[in-house]
Formats: C-alpha cells, structure tokens, sequence
C-alpha cells in the first residue's frame, strides 16, 4: 500500500477530529476510583484467608523454549490432526482460569513481559507484572472485550467434532459478528453508475451499494484469529485441539517435529502472504504432547526474527487469588 | 479525601484531548468517546502508583481506550452502528460536501473490525510504530502487519470514491 495513502490517511483522520476540547471531570473519577478501592478492600477483608500467590496448577512445560529448534524434515500437516484427537480426549483441567505470562524480544531492546488472566467464564484481566494479576482480580478489573471469546468457542465447537473447513471458515470471521457488514468494499468500476450523476451522487452512489456480503476468507485471517484463540485458550486441552484441527486445514503452513532445549516440540509456519510484503514469515511452537504454545517469531524470511514472544502457562483457580 | 494527584492531573490534562480524538475514531460518536475516555482515565488512576512507575503509561492507557471501546462495539453490536449516528458537527465554511467527506470516511472506519480500526487509529492518527501499536494492542507485529494491510485495502476504496468525486 503507498505511502501515499497512508500520508493522505493520517490527514484525513486528523481532519476529521478537527479541534474538539475536552476536559477530563477529575471529580468523578475520583470518585469511582474511591468507590473501587472501598470494594477491593471488601473483597480483601472477606477472604482474609487468601494469599496473594498464586495457587497454579501448573501443566507441564511450563518454560518456553526461544528459537533453538533443531530442524528436521517436514511432517505432514495430519500431524496435527493426530495430536487434536489425543487432546481432545483429555479430561477438563483443573482451575477457571488460564495465566499466560508473555515475554517479547525485539532485537537490541530489553525484553518486555506481559502477563494475562483469561477466566473461562470469559473474563479477562491483564497485568504488566503477573504478581499484579491477584490485585486486578479481587477489584474486578475485568479488561474482557469479547475479542478472544469466538475464536475460543470455534475452537472449542472445532474439538467436538464440528467440521474442520466450516470451523476454519467461522473461525475466517471471528472478529466479525454475524450480521455486521463485511469489511470488503468492491473497487469502483465493480458497481455500475447510473448515467448523469455528479461526482459527489456518484460517491454517494457507490458507497451506499457496498455489499454486505460473505467475507472474503483467507487463510491468514485463519491463522492470526486461530493463534488468538489458542493463546487465550492455552489452558484448555479441547481449544488446543480445536485450534490444531483448524490450523490443519491451511495448505500454506508447514509443520516440523522439532527439539527446542530438550523438550519435543512441534514447530508451525505460515507466510502472511498475501498481506503482508516481503516474505514474512511466523512461525508458532508448541509442546509436541500437549500443544501448549511455547513461543512465537515473526520476521522476514531468512533474517533474524524481528520479535519473539514466548510464553509461560499455568491454570489457576480465581478463588484462590482472592 | 480521596482526590487526583498532581502528576496524574498533569498527565491526564495533557493526554486527555489526544486521547479523545483518538476514541471518537474508535467508536464514531463524541458523547460515547467522552464516556470511553473518562472510563479510561478511572482504570488508570486507580492503578496510577503502579502506571506511573512503568516506561510507557501511554501504552497502559490506549490498551484501556481500546478495550473500553471493543467492549462497548461487542455489547451493542445488534444496535445501529456508530456509523449511523448523525454527524454532531455543524456544517464548515467548507460547506456541505466537507461534513460528507467526514462522514463518509468516518463510516467507513467504523466498517472496519475492530481490530483493523485500532490499528489504523494507532497507527495513522496517533502516529505508532507497528511495534508500538503491537504493544498496545498485545498482540504480534505481524498482526498489526496484515490488519494495516486489509484495513487500508478497505480504505483504499474510499479514497478512490474521493477521487471520483472530485
């Protein structure tokens, strides 16, 4: 996409907020902070009991591996099928909630840790320290915004037995709702003009005939949504599946049995291509007996990956952190 | 009494305007972005001691608009959009094709998922990197890669209209 569009963007929008004042009411927010406070001390007092740490069950393989995957040749992709219906038979886990603590890389930089509480009800918390997730909890900071929450139960309908390709397709449009119109626009000469119209009744025209058809499905949008539902639902052995039997359903991706710092791990890569440029590339490893996602790069291929999330995960009970 | 303190009153006071613009892009409407930012601010202040001592307190507070601004879109998804709310701004001296441009454009941002117009809000009008935007949106570069890619795919078509209408 030209810089020339982006530059043309930038000051559209920026025209578009034009100069509009505005004042934060200070009173009233400190006002709800007050009334927030004196109900994390309520909930503090009635589970006097509690201790702050974290009672985590933890599950196995638990530290994640970076990058020192020793490749081996490629497997077929029912690789992952196979390991789908061995954790789709796994009893449901015990505790109500998944902590995923992630620590990204970027090159010459400090890592950066982040640490998220997804509650299977499908509240979710989010810290910058994961000893700060016990605090949000017990105020109820629930940050959940419904994003993860589709992609976890595709991914769930997904380890039931609901067809691969139709879940992969649902799972295309997770962050759509049904019923919203589909982002993609026809380019003008798709749309016939009636004669005689004036350039602005022409716009007029052609926007008010956007389809709000089907969305166009790709296979990165599989991707991207599929690895949102499987980090949010790392806890869950049926979402792992799910996710597995979906990302299993990409022609692109490739899938390798590797060895990452002594444990067996499965390494899986998809291109961006078409959307992105230059031959991105990123690549998802998980734990080759359970699936849970261990670590993440994304960079151009043959480069030094331009970031790395790992990932620590532990299920946790929300009554404990009370 | 519990009362804001001086470097967050000082923070918010200079981040407030900035952050207003940037939800009434998010949700197409100045009275809810009024709401999203106060709410915003709330979360933050109530964990100010912690923000503050972080590197970025700005990269907390524009996880929290975003959030606030999914969630409200998430609970009101079956209502109109905020693309058919009315323009509240008068007409300019402009005239009336500059408040259409606006409004055109402003639907077409709210055609976009969510996800897309936070990235392009990030990205075009608060001016981030794609790694920053990654950082705010917790999510990989990657992703902000292919949702700036299709939301500008998507936008590209209003543009076009503008050209026709010129």
């Amino acid at each position: 996409m030209s810089t020339q569009m982006e530059e043309r963007l930038a000051a559209a929008l920026h025209d578009l907020t034009g100069d509009h004042p505005y004042v934060p009411d200070f009173d009233v927010i400190a006002r709800r902070a007050r009334r927030s406070a004196r109900r994390e001390v309520l909930v503090r007092g009635g589970a006097s009991v509690s201790a702050l740490a974290v009672a985590a069950a933890a599950i196995g393989l638990a530290t994640a591996g970076g990058g020192s995957a020793g490749p081996v040749p490629p497997v077929p992709a029912d690789r992952l099928d196979q390991l789908a219906v061995t954790l789709a038979a796994d009893p449901a886990p015990a505790g109500d909630a998944t902590e995923v603590v992630r620590t990204t890389s970027y090159p010459g930089q400090s890592p950066t840790r982040g640490a998220d509480l997804y509650a299977d009800d499908g509240r979710y918390f989010y810290s910058q320290d994961p000893a700060g997730l016990a605090a949000e909890v017990r105020s109820d900071d629930n940050v959940a915004n419904g994003v993860f929450g589709r992609e976890v139960s595709i991914a769930k309908r997904a380890a039931a037995g609901s067809d691969a390709d139709t879940a992969a397709r649902q799972m295309a449009a997770a962050a759509l709702d049904p019923g919203t119109a589909s982002t993609f626009v026809p380019s003008p000469p798709s749309v016939p003009l009636p004669p005689g119209l004036s350039g602005a009744q022409a716009k007029a025209y052609l926007l008010a005939h956007a389809p709000s058809g089907p969305v166009v499905v790709d296979d990165n949008d599989i991707w991207v949504n599929a690895l949102d539902a499987l980090v949010a639902g790392a806890g869950q052995p049926q979402v792992r599946a799910g996710v597995l039997r979906i990302l299993s359903t990409l022609p692109g991706i490739t899938v390798t049995d590797t060895t990452t710092e002594g444990i067996p791990t499965v390494t899986i890569s998809a291109t961006g291509t078409p959307d992105t440029a230059g031959g991105y590339r990123e690549t998802l490893v998980i734990g080759a007996a359970n699936a849970l996602p261990l670590a993440f790069t994304g960079g151009n291929v043959g480069a030094a990956p331009s970031v790395t999330v790992t990932y620590h995960v532990s299920r946790v009970t929300l009554a404990d952190l009370h | 009494m519990h009362v804001v303190t001086d470097d967050f009153h000082e923070y918010a006071t200079r981040r407030a305007e900035p952050l207003h613009r940037a939800a009434y892009l998010l949700c197409g409407d100045w009275h809810l972005a009024d709401d999203l930012v106060q709410e915003a601010l709330v979360k933050t202040f109530r964990h100010w001691n912690r923000v503050r001592r972080t590197d970025n307190p700005d990269a907390y507070v524009r996880r929290i608009l975003v959030n606030e601004a999914n969630r409200h879109w998430r609970r009101n998804r079956l209502r109109p959009g905020p693309a058919a709310y009315p323009a509240d701004e008068p007409a300019t001296a402009d005239g009336v094709g500059l408040v259409n441009d606006r409004l055109a454009l402003l639907q077409a941002l709210q055609r976009l998922a969510p996800r897309q117009r936070a990235t392009v809000v990030l990205r075009f009008f608060e001016g981030l990197s794609e790694r920053e935007t990654a950082d705010a949106l917790g999510c990989s570069e990657g992703t902000v890669k292919s949702q700036t890619s299709r939301a500008l795919r998507t936008l590209s078509t209003f543009f076009e209209l503008e050209e026709i209408a010129r």
